[in-house]
């Protein structure tokens, strides 16, 4: 049968699209099985017309050579999907954004290939990039300074998300419960010479199931990652809601994460997340962060910089003064709420460092919040100092 | 599906507003009421949204400019979907991204969604042209944008 003179009217590429449509629905309703084996038939048949295509219609033939290459990457069938894109990328009649798109294709098909397969099995592998442009950023070039701050803020903030929807209670520091029990798998791949990206990949964990705490998988985490980078560009009060039902502390990690990735306009212009991955609902759209984003969520980082009262803890807030002394070092404070009068201890070098840096600029009295705890013999220890604005 | 969340089923057909570069349009759009099966299968509001939004966008670009959808093809991330000006050579196609809104539907807020999808489609291929529009559900409202590289 002579195919048709439009290749995107042939039938098989109807019925490809209609095995990828059948695909896409199992893979939501949860039979990854079925959905790779939809993929799988999709690929067979796309490829089929693909190659058909003349090189005199390199536009026609690279879209649908790209369709087909990413059809055998969804139906997880990676050797194959390279083994395709090599033959196009070796013959005529490809545009040179199809080049590049096949390109990026073949890396990602190798990247996922080095995850052990016992990570892609369930839900699989989700991607997530952080693509950084403008500034001082060239194509695969970046301030190392820059990328290093964005990379460690992305790691940390990819951990509390996965803890926060296994609704760990908020890790002030140290090692991850999450990493600890290797439930999610965090890997960093190299950038791709396009602009400077920062790319991750989260896969399941080995150890699938530890009773007595609760699973994530990592579409949910991305998931979860980009509703509070939306948020984010809507500023802290929406972070804040997002977690309403966590620690606020959360809402205050992220705020300060998010506004430490945002581009700042001068070395970084522009900072987009994405996840090329169609497993993931609601991350079709990449979220950009401003350098407006930055300053809004560094603001609200600052004016949140003061921390909230936990179990167990006394809040005291009015004059203190600073003793520090060889028979022992401690804030004394009247209260302005009870009027009483109140002292805390300052134990090591750390409480007396805390200390000394809140009163730096007004000497040894100055109005302060302090969070302290009950002790031995219901003395009350500094947990925590913040300076506030004179009532004068 | 979306329409029959805030019209009555037609007749009569659902006045539809078209802004295209600069032009209005209003056209009767005639829509079925949907069957339960229909109601079943597009039981998820987002993936309704977007699928009611990529039919009436194709009726919308084959009225007013005389476009006919392809189809999709993959990307990695998920499909994209092609148009073709009527009786052109299929390496004339161009993408299309579009957007449904089925509530917050008002002009400002659909104009607000078409910047975004129309920077989406600057940040994709530099060879190609593309179209953009977005389809409010309750206003009965369709924006489209050229976008010439």
């Amino acid at each position: 049968m002579k195919p048709p003179k439009n290749p995107f009217l042939d039938p098989r590429r109807a019925k490809s699209d209609e095995l990828a449509q059948k695909a896409e629905v199992a893979w939501r309703a949860g039979d990854r099985v079925a959905a790779r084996e939809h993929f799988a038939n999709a690929a067979e048949l796309e490829e089929a017309v693909a190659v058909t295509v003349s090189v005199e219609s390199p536009r026609v033939r690279s879209v649908l050579a790209i369709s087909a290459v990413a059809l055998w990457y969804k139906a997880d069938e990676l050797k194959r999907a390279k083994r395709v894109a090599y033959r196009f990328l070796s013959g005529d009649g490809i545009t040179v954004q199809g080049v590049a798109e096949l390109e990026r294709l073949v890396d990602r098909c190798c990247r996922e290939e080095e995850v052990d397969p016992l990570y892609r099995d369930g839900v699989g592998t989700i991607p997530l990039d952080l693509k950084l442009d403008g500034g001082q950023v060239r194509r695969g070039v970046i301030l190392a300074s820059e990328a290093r701050a964005r990379r460690e803020s992305m790691a940390s903030l990819l951990v509390r998300t996965a803890e926060l929807e296994a609704r760990e209670p908020y890790r002030e520091r140290g090692e991850s419960e999450m990493e600890r029990h290797d439930k999610i798998q965090i890997y960093e791949l190299p950038a791709l010479a396009a602009s400077f990206g920062l790319r991750f990949l989260l896969a399941t964990g080995t150890q699938q199931e530890i009773s007595g705490t609760s699973t994530v998988t990592p579409d949910a985490v991305v998931a979860r990652f980009f509703a509070l980078a939306r948020a984010a560009t809507a500023g802290a009060g929406a972070i804040a809601r997002e977690v309403a039902d966590a620690d606020p502390q959360y809402a205050r990690a992220f705020v300060t994460g998010f506004g430490q990735i945002a581009a700042d306009g001068t070395a970084v212009g522009s900072a987009v997340f994405s996840s090329p991955s169609w497993k993931v609902a609601d991350v079709a759209q990449p979220v950009e962060l401003t350098p407006e984003h930055k300053q809004e969520l560094r603001a609200a980082s600052a004016a949140a910089a003061e921390r909230t009262q936990r179990p167990g803890e006394v809040r005291l807030e009015g004059v203190a003064t600073a003793t520090f002394g060889h028979t022992g070092n401690y804030l004394t404070i009247v209260d302005e709420k009870d009027r009483e009068e109140h002292t805390v201890l300052l134990v090591g070098q750390t409480d007396r460092v805390k200390v000394a840096r809140v009163f730096e600029d007004d000497g040894h009295k100055t109005r302060v919040r302090v969070f302290a705890t009950k002790g031995q013999h219901r003395r009350l220890r500094l947990a925590s100092i913040s300076k506030l604005p004179s009532l004068g | 599906m979306v329409l029959s969340w805030f019209h009555v089923v037609p007749p009569p057909a659902t006045i539809t507003r078209i802004r295209s570069e600069g032009k209005q349009f209003a056209v009767d759009l005639a829509w079925k009421e949907p069957t339960l099966q229909v109601r079943l299968a597009h039981g998820n509001d987002t993936d309704a949204i977007e699928y009611g939004a990529y039919a009436v966008a194709g009726l919308c670009l084959h009225h007013v400019h005389r476009w006919k959808l392809l189809g999709r093809t993959q990307t990695a991330s998920g499909a994209d979907f092609f148009i073709i000006p009527e009786g052109a050579p299929a390496e004339e196609f161009v993408r299309i991204e579009v957007s449904g809104i089925a509530k917050n539907s008002g002009v400002t807020e659909l104009e607000r969604r078409l910047r975004t999808k129309i920077k989406q489609l600057a940040h994709g291929d530099l060879a190609r042209p593309g179209v953009a529009v977005v389809v409010g559900f309750k206003t009965a409202h369709v924006l489209i944008s050229e976008i010439q590289k």
